[in-house]
């Protein structure tokens, strides 16, 4: 069984939004986009802690900006060939393995009265009407909020654990069990005598009698008196509490952060026992796992939900560490566009995978911080990265507030990336340098900066215009003089260099380091290299530019002011406009 | 050795010891034919069975019960109703499984869409144009091969909501079109989805009166025994009672060729000499494993000369078999016969007190309104008889109060008619007539009516009606002695040509008639005993020509021939 999609029509921050799920989904979105509503829209149609009564519509579930009177969920499931399923829905379910299921709230617009139907089938055309969600007991969803109460979900809890177990027993070990209860009964009526023969204890019960003896000629024989809570044994295990040792020594169960862990521990393990019963099939639904926990703590997290649940899941999060550990393909971003949230391409997609595997290996966390933005800045290397980002503090440019990331390709080729963040709906900007490249076996160069941004304009964009110039001009891209480059070439590839802007594509005049050299900090750059010895420049400069940057930066950053007008702050500029626009 | 306690009423727990048999039919695992004998028990059987079963099933899996009529199944309800979970079960009839199992939610996947609420709609509800469409596209039809006209007449039917049901009451030539049951196995045959959930949702299923079954629920239930669905046929050879309908016990009887089934005989015949049981029982099916016994209650017998001349032997046989086994009434004797012709040649050479039931045009009549005819008559004349004798087998009392009080009304009425006939013969025709319309509404039959006035203008017919007096050996066709029992039976008639009936056909080969197997077997039952198996040298045929006496073809089983003796008289 696998959910692969629902549709949301007018409910909440959803006008009208289609999303794909695969068996791992991970949810992203900016705070209040409507990760939990999108949740919430499954569990109304799946989750058996919701009642009737809780799933009955309310005037705030209307999409608020455009008169609606009208929701629907819509849910799509394929592949369902478990017979708890089948005999209890499968009338609903057709050759392929395919099941609908409908959740239709309506509202009358002179009455303001509301009410909901359900429905069920194998196609979008052939929905029936149900009466109720009978189908919850075998198929359903298992959700835990952000609102992780330990202690009363360990109340509940330990007793499903201890009767889980108790039930698992072989016939020897409840022999055992048995015999060693009697002893613990024996025990508990011991420690329940001596404490009444406490004196402060009998005294103060004494107390009590006497005065209730005043009150009440039917105390007559009654005692009033303090045990240990042992009176049945049975009782006394139940209320045995969960305790955390450490070597044997008792500690108080820890903070947040491990409150967390146990919490998702306990219910995984539940769940993994479910699992294997063929009795009920659920999907798990975990908001902001990473909550309370430390990096590292959160990919094993990650790690850990993902491969220890076999069943399909869905994660809301806010984590490039949990990210990191999803596959690429399975991550759903949501945005919002013109006051209603969609998801990017429909959600998960086999486009971003495939643009991942051409990574030849595992996402790392700095890509993945990139998601969560609303605009990348893609530079060459890790010297762009600390410059732009000193820049942006000096020009005003608040790049947390606008959500802007900075990332470098560093090798990697932007491609790679601007698939994944146009996949996912995220606008970028570019800046590459404008290098100069041997042609192969021969004495004569190209315009490789400019040849790559074309390259990227090609896949991403269309304008005849644009085109026709390209036809026209890219010939004078390569085949010069390498040493000398013609006036000619230089001129259309400055042309070039113009056009390019309009799509987010920045070439530098030439590289970083040469163009803070020729801007108006030129002064301050001169200042800064003479006090390197000049045998040291070329080496560092060409082999530790981060390092050297980073030094340039610590003391003369507040002076990159002055290139606020400059062509080398334009895409950070532009970053920050299109952050803007959203 | 398995204890079972059953409510037996409200008030009262019996324990009930299952004897072997009932335990390996309860036990098995497998599929399997259980072939009842009536009064042996088989809805205990059936229920203790399934009682088994649904502890051990997942909460959402079931097991499909069928039974012929409703009043069965509910029957069968009521003997599991204390608190036991049916779990997914299904409880009813074979055409409400295939109506609300099948056809209802998968039709839609293989017909287009429906714009309507599906209906069940009876054939003589249709239009006139439709009822005539009908019948000219099914015509002739093959089961599990419907020509395209069919399909698409289906089809139709089934966009504008309908689904035909075509009782079996009816009476002419379309009568037998099961109609649900040939639109359940297309679907089943054509939608993957509909295989896939009954299998996921089915354990066992379990069809009651098997022996009625017809063509196509016959195929539906050995498609589910291929899903893997546990199968298990109950049903009597012998009870078959809807000839007319289309069904036909050759379906019970083929299951055990399929090869997947094992066979169980359910037969605990109290009334029968256990060497009379197992010879019954092996006449059904060689492969049966039954004990032999060493005393054999099972005697033939080749009388030289013709019928009257049994009838003649029958004077000093009868009170040899009755002094050997203690029969002390004479009306205890029956001599069972296939034809009122061989009866009545007993009645005139039998000096012994004796009182020759003529077998009626209604005897043979198999209409449900002849039998209500049949039991009004036989209660009308015995007083041991009750009103309840009259219906029970036909209706279900306590779910039908009011019908229940109006048919014993009608039946009052009668008694008192009947006093007069020759005065009141129209009356009483009447009341007959009301009191089975009461019950079959739908069965009118004509021919039942004409065999009934029949019956009642004449007084030798009438007779055939009242039961023997204790001193009067009883002569009777085997028809005519279904349902009773006696000590000992003298089971004549059995020739070739005669038991079984044989014909040649254009190709001239013999043909045989099934039934007469089962006549055979009913005659050889009727016995508790002692049962005498009686031939001639010579015999009247039809035409009252005389003619050569060959032993029947039923004697001549090698395998039975070890379970009878020769009569020592």
């Amino acid at each position: 069984m696998k959910l692969t999609q629902l549709k949301i029509k007018g409910f909440r921050n959803f006008k009208d939004a289609t999303i794909n799920f695969s068996n791992k989904s991970l949810v992203i979105g900016s705070n209040d986009v409507g990760k939990t509503n999108l949740i919430y829209a499954i569990r109304i149609l799946l989750d058996r802690e919701l009642s009737d009564f809780d799933i009955e519509p309310k005037d705030s579930d209307f999409y608020a900006f455009e008169p609606t009177n009208e929701y629907s969920i819509l849910i799509k499931f394929e592949n369902i060939e478990e017979d708890c399923i089948l005999a209890k829905i499968g009338h609903y379910v057709n050759d392929n393995g395919d099941l609908y299921l409908k959740y239709i709230a309506t509202r009358n617009p002179e009455t303001r009265s509301k009410t909901y139907l359900l429905y069920a089938g194998f196609s979008e055309e052939n929905l029936e009407e149900i009466q109720e969600r009978y189908y919850r007991k075998v198929l359903n969803l298992k959700y835990i909020g952000c609102n992780r109460d330990l202690s009363s979900f360990i109340k509940r809890e330990r007793k499903h654990l201890i009767n889980d177990a108790k039930k698992n027993r072989d016939d020897e070990e409840k022999a055992n069990d048995d015999g060693k209860l009697i002893t613990i009964k024996r025990n508990l009526d011991l420690i329940d005598s001596d404490l009444n023969n406490l004196s402060f204890i009998s005294t103060s019960t004494t107390k009590i009698n006497e005065e209730l003896d005043k009150l009440s000629i039917y105390h007559a024989g009654f005692n009033v008196c303090f045990d240990v809570g042992a009176s049945d044994v049975n009782t006394f295990i139940d209320n045995a509490k969960l305790g955390l040792k450490y070597n044997e020594n008792p500690l108080t169960i820890g903070g947040d952060g491990k409150n967390n862990q146990i919490f998702l521990a306990l219910w995984t393990a539940r769940n993994t026992i479910r699992e294997e019963n063929p009795f009920e099939v659920a999907l798990y639904c975990i908001e902001e796992p990473e909550a309370h926990l430390h990096p590292h703590q959160q990919r094993k997290l990650a790690e850990y939900l993902s491969t220890t649940l076999k069943s399909q899941i869905i994660i809301t999060t806010h984590s490039p560490q949990i990210t990191s550990e999803f596959s690429p393909d399975s991550i759903i971003r949501l945005y919002e566009e013109n006051s209603k949230t969609i998801a990017a391409n429909e959600g998960c997609s086999e486009i971003i995978g495939n643009a991942i595997i051409d990574f030849g290996y595992r996402m790392s966390i700095i890509p993945a911080e990139s998601f969560f933005a609303n605009v990348v800045f893609l530079v060459e290397g890790p010297s762009e990265e600390l410059f732009y980002k000193a820049l942006a503090k000096v020009i005003d440019i608040d790049l947390d507030k606008h959500n802007i990331s900075i990332l470098m390709v560093d090798g990697v080729g932007f491609e790679i990336y601007t698939k994944i963040l146009t996949a996912l709906r995220i606008p970028w900007v570019i800046r590459t340098d404008n290098d100069i490249m041997r042609i192969p076996n021969k004495t004569v160069g190209r315009f490789a900066g400019i040849q790559r941004c074309l390259k990227i304009f090609q896949n991403y964009f269309e304008d005849s215009e644009m085109n026709e110039f390209i036809e026209k001009n890219k010939i004078h891209l390569s085949g010069f003089s390498i040493d000398d480059v013609p006036d000619e070439n230089l001129i259309i590839a400055e042309e070039f260099i113009e056009k390019l802007r309009e799509y987010n594509l920045f070439v530098a005049k030439k590289d970083l380091e040469n163009d803070l050299i020729n801007s108006e900090l030129k002064e301050i750059y001169e200042e800064y290299l003479a006090e390197i010895p000049p045998e040291e420049i070329e080496n560092t400069m060409k082999k530790r530019k981060a390092t050297f940057m980073y030094k340039f930066l610590l003391t003369y950053s507040s002076n990159l002011s002055i290139l606020e007008n400059d062509n080398l702050a334009s895409p950070l500029k532009r970053c920050h406009l299109i952050a803007l626009s959203n | 050795m398995l204890k079972i306690e059953i409510l037996s009423n409200k008030y009262q727990i019996k324990k009930i010891e299952p004897t072997d048999q009932q335990i390996a039919i309860i036990a098995e695992e497998k599929n399997c034919v259980v072939i009842a004998c009536p009064g042996s028990g088989k809805t205990f059987v059936l229920s203790q069975k399934i009682r088994r079963i649904l502890p051990e099933l997942p909460e959402y899996k079931g097991i499909i019960a069928i039974s012929y009529t409703n009043k069965a199944s509910d029957e069968l309800k009521k003997c599991l109703k204390d608190g036991l979970n049916k779990k997914g079960s299904f409880f009813g009839t074979m055409d409400s499984f295939y109506i609300s199992e099948i056809i209802r939610p998968f039709g839609k996947q293989i017909f287009k869409k429906a714009n309507f609420e599906i209906q069940v709609v009876k054939v003589k509800d249709l239009s006139k144009t439709d009822q005539k469409s009908f019948e000219r596209v099914f015509q002739d039809y093959h089961t599990d091969k419907l020509n395209l006209q069919q399909k698409q007449f289906f089809e139709s039917c089934f966009l504008k909501g309908q689904i035909i049901l075509n009782s079996f009451e009816r009476e002419n030539v379309l009568g037998n079109v099961d109609t649900v049951g040939i639109i359940a196995n297309y679907i089943f045959d054509n939608s993957y989805a509909c295989r896939r959930y009954l299998k996921a949702k089915y354990s066992h299923i379990m069809i009651d009166e098997y022996q009625d079954s017809g063509q196509e629920q016959h195929n539906l239930f050995i498609k589910l025994k291929n899903l893997g669905i546990i199968s298990i046929a109950v049903g009597d050879a012998r009870q078959s009672i809807f000839a007319f309908a289309g069904k036909n016990p050759k379906f019970l009887l083929s299951l055990p060729k399929e090869g997947s089934f094992i066979v169980y005989p359910l037969d605990i015949n109290h009334r029968s000499h256990p060497s009379i049981v197992t010879y019954s029982l092996k006449l059904l099916k060689e492969e049966i494993d039954l004990p032999v016994f060493d005393e054999i209650r099972v005697f033939e017998k080749c009388v030289t000369g013709r019928e009257s001349d049994i009838g003649v032997w029958l004077n000093d046989a009868i009170p040899y078999y009755c002094s050997k086994f203690n029969v002390e009434k004479y009306n205890e004797v029956a001599i069972l016969t296939k034809s009122n012709r061989t009866g009545s040649f007993i009645n005139e050479n039998l000096d012994l007190d004796h009182k020759f039931f003529i077998n009626t045009n209604l005897d043979t009549n198999t209409s449900l309104w002849a039998l209500v005819f049949t039991k009004l008559l036989e209660y009308l004349f015995d007083a041991n008889k009750t009103k309840f004798y009259v219906i029970k087998d036909f209706l279900d009392t306590d779910k039908n109060e009011n019908k229940t009080r109006k048919i014993f009304g009608f039946i009052d009425i009668l008694k008192e008619q009947i006093n007069d006939i020759e005065h009141n013969f129209d009356l009483i025709v009447n009341s007959f007539i009301l009191v089975s319309s009461e019950i079959f509404p739908q069965g009118k039959n004509t021919k039942a009516i004409d065999n009934l006035k029949e019956v009642l203008s004449s007084k030798e017919l009438l007779n055939s009606y009242k039961p023997a007096q204790f001193n009067e050996i009883q002569i009777m066709t085997i028809h005519k002695s279904k349902g009773l029992e006696f000590d000992i039976v003298f089971h004549l008639d059995l020739y070739e040509w005669i038991l079984p009936r044989r014909e040649k056909d254009e190709n001239g080969d013999y043909i045989f008639d099934d039934q007469d197997l089962n006549l055979h077997f009913v005659g050889v039952t009727r016995a508790k005993n002692c049962c005498v198996l009686c031939w001639s040298t010579r015999r009247t045929n039809y035409l009252d020509e005389i003619k050569q006496g060959n032993k029947s073809e039923f004697l001549s089983i090698k395998r039975l021939s070890l379970l009878r003796m020769v009569s020592e008289i």
